[in-house]
């Protein structure tokens, strides 16, 4: 029981190698759909359909056609060689599954923070707990619709993010978009790397 | 309802973190109802049985503590597990969930966690599957005479009070319309196709039976971890136990512990039992993650991540 924490033992020492990285954001900003633009699986989701028990939990008036959300964590897969996996971990976005948070950023290249402008606050929980425990990340601002209705300085400066955390925007159904906010994550979890040492 | 410690704090229809990690599952009660209407006379073996035969003579377990056909199931273990205070003791009174269409049967994600429906689902369940198996002991095919399905107290042991008909009962109308279902739709969407078998094995036991009470593995899986059956552990497949087998056939190619998870429709901590006792028999190898190294990837491990994603 208390051998948690050890390493393991069974560790093969040639084949695959995985990576992760974490998809936040709050509640119907669309991180399933950022996953899954990318993955090359059918993301293998846990997507319950909204019921009056979420009423009063999760706020819908900024997204009224939503129907189902991600009950746990999602996840997608992208193969980017033939021996390193990528992994793709959707948030729970309800805060009653707060507590997975830990194991999904254990060991994550970093974490792509999703943002939809009209309901910033929602994404203030991610960032800090990105913070504190000092993993990389970017936001995304998914433009809804296509556009963006806020300018990115004024979005820095709303969510009082450091200068050097980048701001992209993205639209979480294309996958070139999604690729591109991944890229621009991975580079800057390098930057803070090589900065750190 | 009896009233934890921390209840104030909680939601009233929040599950508990024991409820969530003993309870979640990517599994819905789908292909157990799928099974139970293309079979009528399937006998089911109701979760809670055990604990609600205790207010009557209880008859001998119809499971072998070791089945071949079907996964381990530890009777004795199972008999003295009081479910009904560790689990429902938690549930609250709350949870207005309504079927948003009367006629589908709903998976039910949540049968294995009692928050949101337990209290109220499971007697209208219970009354059906106690007679059916009754049926069955008391070896009486008059039984099958009565048509007319009266449900009798979920409490009362009655073995000579009227019993459904299977034939003339189907599932759908076992439940009335009026059933609190969670109207949860979970869908394990992927390519799960010939996994199905494999999947439903979940459904029939408890998530502590199969980890034998365990929450813990001895490995430190990560959930990104990559598995893959080992050459000992194709070699030996035929011996291995069933839940370990399935697991086993899963792993052929690498599959992370999340994904052996979704497609076995266990919840993870059980999954990250599962595969550590089998990397510790030698049937599957655990890849390194990028993590392995250290705290977080190493530079060379980003720098690769980076230019796989460029050329996608």
């Amino acid at each position: 029981m208390d051998s948690v924490g050890s390493r393991p033992q069974a560790v093969a020492t040639t084949a695959t190698i995985s990576a992760k990285i974490v998809v936040a954001g709050g509640f119907g900003v669309g991180k399933t759909t950022f996953v899954g633009s990318v993955s090359e699986i059918v993301p293998l989701t846990t997507e319950a359909v909204m019921t009056e028990a979420s009423a009063g939990h999760d706020d819908l008036s900024a997204t009224p056609n939503k129907t189902t959300t991600t009950v746990a964590m999602d996840f997608g897969r992208v193969s980017l060689d033939s021996d390193l996996i990528l992994y793709l971990f959707g948030t729970p976005g309800q805060h009653r599954f707060w507590f997975m948070w830990d194991d999904l950023v254990r060991g994550a290249i970093g974490a792509v923070v999703l943002v939809d402008t009209r309901r910033l606050a929602d994404c203030f929980g991610a960032i800090d707990f990105f913070e504190d425990r000092g993993l990389p990340y970017v936001v995304g601002l998914n433009a809804f619709d296509g556009m963006l209705q806020h300018r990115i300085d004024d979005v820095r400066e709303a969510m009082a993010i450091s200068p050097n955390v980048p701001i992209v925007t993205c639209d979480a159904r294309n996958r070139d978009s999604t690729k591109q906010t991944l890229i621009s994550l991975v580079e800057h979890a390098m930057t803070q790397r090589m900065a750190s040492r | 309802m009896t009233t934890g410690p921390d209840d104030e704090r909680r939601q009233s229809d929040e599950p508990t973190f024991a409820d969530v990690t003993n309870g979640f599952s990517f599994d819905s009660r789908q292909e157990y109802d799928d099974y139970e209407e293309q079979y009528p006379d399937y006998e089911a073996p109701e979760r809670r049985f055990w604990t609600r035969m205790r207010s009557g003579p209880r008859p001998p377990s119809p499971y072998p503590p070791h089945a071949e056909a079907g996964p381990t199931w530890d009777a004795s273990s199972a008999t003295q597990f009081h479910e009904t205070d560790w689990l429902t003791g938690h549930a609250p009174a709350g949870g207005t969930v309504q079927r948003p269409d009367g006629d589908s049967p709903q998976s039910d994600f949540l049968s294995g966690m009692p928050s949101i429906d337990a209290p109220r689902h499971r007697p209208m369940r219970a009354p059906r599957q106690v007679s059916d198996v009754l049926r069955h002991y008391a070896g009486n095919p008059q039984a099958d005479a009565h048509d007319e399905y009266e449900a009798p107290a979920p409490q009362a042991f009655q073995p000579a009070g009227p019993r459904p008909s299977a034939e003339s009962q189907p599932m759908s109308r076992a439940l009335p319309d009026s059933a609190p279902t969670a109207p949860i739709d979970i869908r394990g969407v992927g390519e799960v196709g010939d996994l199905e078998d494999v999947s439903s094995g979940a459904s029939f036991v408890r998530p502590y039976a199969w980890t034998r009470g365990r929450t813990r593995s001895g490995l430190d899986l990560a959930i990104e971890a990559l598995v893959s059956t080992s050459r000992q552990g194709r070699s030996q497949l035929e011996m291995l136990q069933m839940e370990h087998r399935a697991i086993a056939e899963l792993c052929e190619e690498p599959r992370s512990v999340a994904e052996v998870a979704a497609l076995m429709s266990l919840p993870l901590g059980v999954a990250r039992v599962l595969l550590g006792d089998m990397a510790g028999l030698g049937v599957v190898t655990v890849h390194q993650t990028a993590s392995s190294t250290g705290s977080s990837p190493d530079l060379a491990l980003m720098e690769r991540v980076l230019s796989g994603l460029r050329r996608l």
